[in-house]
């Protein structure tokens, strides 16, 4: 554990490719570091290799070449098995065992003691609000619930670095809101978060840093500032009709901004392509300049769904989008 | 090893939670209370506790056959179900382990855990291996305990059986883990493992009654060892698990009275049963007193040297496998 502490990214890969038998090439020399501690999201459409990855840094999946690393172990090392957690995202849960029962088994496998394991066993419970049904069977249990169990069973270690596939698949509006709230108590523990969601939203709410997967390689990835960094823009509505003025027409696709006309053609709206204020002044002053009344400047940025969509949409080829800077 | 305890249990309370292991244990029970249920009186000997019963004069209470039906049904009970119907039907249960392992569902959750994935494998071995020893400890004890309130003998070597039936069940799970592994399905791993029992049974016969005296007392085996065929039999089945040896290696571990008096003993009831003629008696004597050849302590310990081996050998051959796949 004392060699654990110095290392600074828990996930590092260096061209990570898998190829299966029947020749899918899922991934494809994928490169990726996951910073200790940090909450990291994975997007990516069906068929990215979302799923593949995570199997491969689990040891399930054998990658067909790869250099890299996980919590310091080379990929596929059973040893780091003790020091991870794992949720996968459709969890066959035993038929013959009760919710209790299941994380009893879970503990065995991580080698605790009776005492140690019913404790632990306990605090899961109470954490993923399992306790009224621990003597149930999972096969009884709502979606939400097996997911839950799912989140306690991947934590009965107590492990470093934390998977979870599709955490809040299924779960309500309040449980989602206690999931959230669990993977950010594991920030805080030290912990290191790898959450795979199709909810964007959630991620946005819970990740530190994410990565946008296509095609078997990352194509994007940094923080959610540093992601939608590139359509940063400044939004100015104006009272009439801009398309009727050539100069500020000019003037603004210079800038690389464009000018749209509401509906009722009693507003115009400018979008300038930048996330510099000083830039943003010379337009300013032209309206000023040309008796326009300025209804509105505002700094807007792409949401994640609309960076994942353009992701998608473009293949992965990200066009520059900051020209004046 | 805490981790290799914790799946070899979680094995078991699978197993035990099927219906085929009480149709097991319920079978079990059955053919205790149907060896207990035999009883010598006076006049002759009985079955169902008294409820049908045939008189005669050498079966009585007391008589040295009275002893030797006891000890013959005991060693057929061992012969037929501990060893050889028991097993089977623990194997039935026992195929779709590894399958429903290897779904990605369960893989999931179960090798993320475990320190290898030959440790997950050994652990089901080992479950389905106490899962199989219960219907015989049942079956074993009711013998036992049978043993010693019809005949006051308390014979504790009765339990030997019960690694008899561990160590040739252990083959054929072994071969069941590998086929589930190659194939990840619990039919096919089970039909042909099946089809291995039976093709092993057979392999060993054919290649045991070429070497076993004929009539005229020769031995059949010197023509035949001077052909290939006959080597290439014997060497197609030296690895394999030795089902025959095994079965008379325990009976004389066990130490029942000879196969012989019992045989005797089925003889003469037919004859009193069937009225067979006194020529035909002469035969049924003949074929009786047709001993084959004794296992010795030294092919014993082979025999049970090469099934253990062989079980060790297709468990590695499994986990090398699994450790290629991809779950």
């Amino acid at each position: 554990m004392a060699a654990l502490k110095s290392i600074e990214f828990a996930i590092d890969l260096k061209s990570l490719t898998k190829v299966y038998p029947n020749g899918v090439q899922a991934l494809n020399e994928l490169s990726m570091r996951v910073r200790r501690g940090e909450i990291h999201g994975l997007l990516g459409p069906n068929g990215a290799g979302k799923s593949t990855l995570i199997k491969c840094l689990t040891g399930l999946v054998h990658p067909t070449a790869c250099r890299g690393s996980v919590l310091g172990y080379p990929i596929g090392d059973p040893e780091v098995n003790r020091l991870l957690g794992y949720l996968p995202e459709n969890a066959s849960w035993p038929e013959h065992l009760s919710a209790e029962q299941v994380l009893h088994f879970a503990g065995r496998l991580h080698g605790l003691v009776s005492r140690e394991r019913s404790r632990r066993v306990r605090e899961l419970l109470l954490l993923t609000g399992l306790e009224a049904w621990r003597h149930d069977r999972p096969q009884h249990f709502s979606k939400g619930m097996r997911q839950r169990l799912g989140v306690a069973y991947a934590l009965m270690g107590n492990p470093e670095l934390v998977f979870l596939d599709e955490p809040t698949d299924g779960v309500d509006p309040v449980g989602r809101k206690e999931m959230r709230d669990l993977i950010r108590s594991l920030k805080r523990e030290g912990k290191t978060v790898f959450v795979n969601s199709h909810l964007l939203d959630e991620l946005e709410l819970i990740c530190d840093r994410m990565a946008i997967l296509m095609r078997g390689r990352v194509v994007r990835q940094g923080s959610l500032e540093e992601l939608t960094l590139e359509s940063c823009r400044y939004e100015i509505a104006v009272a009439g009709n801009l398309l009727k003025d050539p100069s500020l027409l000019d003037l603004v696709q210079r800038l690389g901004g464009t000018v749209a006309l509401a509906p009722d053609q009693r507003e115009s709206h400018i979008e300038l392509p930048t996330r510099r204020p000083q830039l943003v002044q010379p337009v300013i002053d032209a309206l000023r300049q040309e008796g326009y009344l300025l209804l509105s400047v505002a700094p807007a940025r792409q949401s994640l769904e609309d960076l994942f969509l353009e992701a998608i949409r473009s293949g992965g080829q990200f066009k520059n989008r900051e020209p004046g800077d | 090893m805490s981790a290799l305890l914790a799946i070899a249990y979680d094995t078991l309370l699978l197993l035990c939670r099927r219906r085929l292991f009480w149709l097991n244990v319920w079978l079990s029970v059955a053919v205790v209370l149907t060896v207990a249920s035999m009883a010598c009186g006076p006049d002759g000997w009985s079955l169902g506790f008294g409820l049908k019963s045939w008189p005669s004069s050498y079966l009585t209470k007391g008589s040295p056959w009275e002893t030797t039906l006891y000890f013959g049904v005991i060693r057929r009970t061992a012969q037929w179900w501990i060893v050889g119907a028991a097993p089977l039907l623990a194997l039935f249960s026992m195929a779709s382990v590894v399958p429903k392992t290897l779904k990605s569902g369960q893989a999931a959750l179960l090798f993320t855990k475990s320190r290898g994935r030959a440790e997950v494998l050994l652990g089901r071995f080992l479950g389905g291996l106490l899962f199989a020893a219960i219907p015989a400890l049942i079956c074993v004890s009711g013998l036992f305990l049978t043993l010693g309130w019809r005949l006051g003998v308390w014979e504790s070597k009765l339990f030997l059986a019960v690694p008899f039936a561990l160590l040739l069940f252990a083959a054929l799970a072994a071969v069941t883990v590998l086929l589930g592994v190659l194939t990840k399905s619990a039919s096919a791993s089970l039909a042909v493992t099946l089809l291995f029992a039976v093709s092993v049974l057979a392999l060993q016969d054919a290649a045991s009654s070429s070497s076993a005296p004929d009539d005229e007392g020769e031995f059949k085996g010197l023509v035949h060892s001077a052909s290939g065929g006959f080597l290439a039999l014997q060497s197609f089945a030296w690895p394999l698990p030795r089902t025959q040896e095994l079965m008379e290696g325990m009976d004389r571990l066990i130490g029942l009275r000879s196969p012989r008096l019992f045989r005797d003993l089925m003889r003469r009831w037919r004859i009193g049963k069937l009225r067979v003629g006194a020529a035909a008696a002469d035969v049924l004597e003949a074929n009786a007193n047709t001993a084959a050849e004794p296992v010795t302590p030294l092919k014993l310990g082979e025999a049970i040297m090469v099934t253990a081996g062989f079980s060790g050998l297709t468990l590695v051959a499994a986990a090398m496998l699994l450790n290629r796949r991809d779950l």
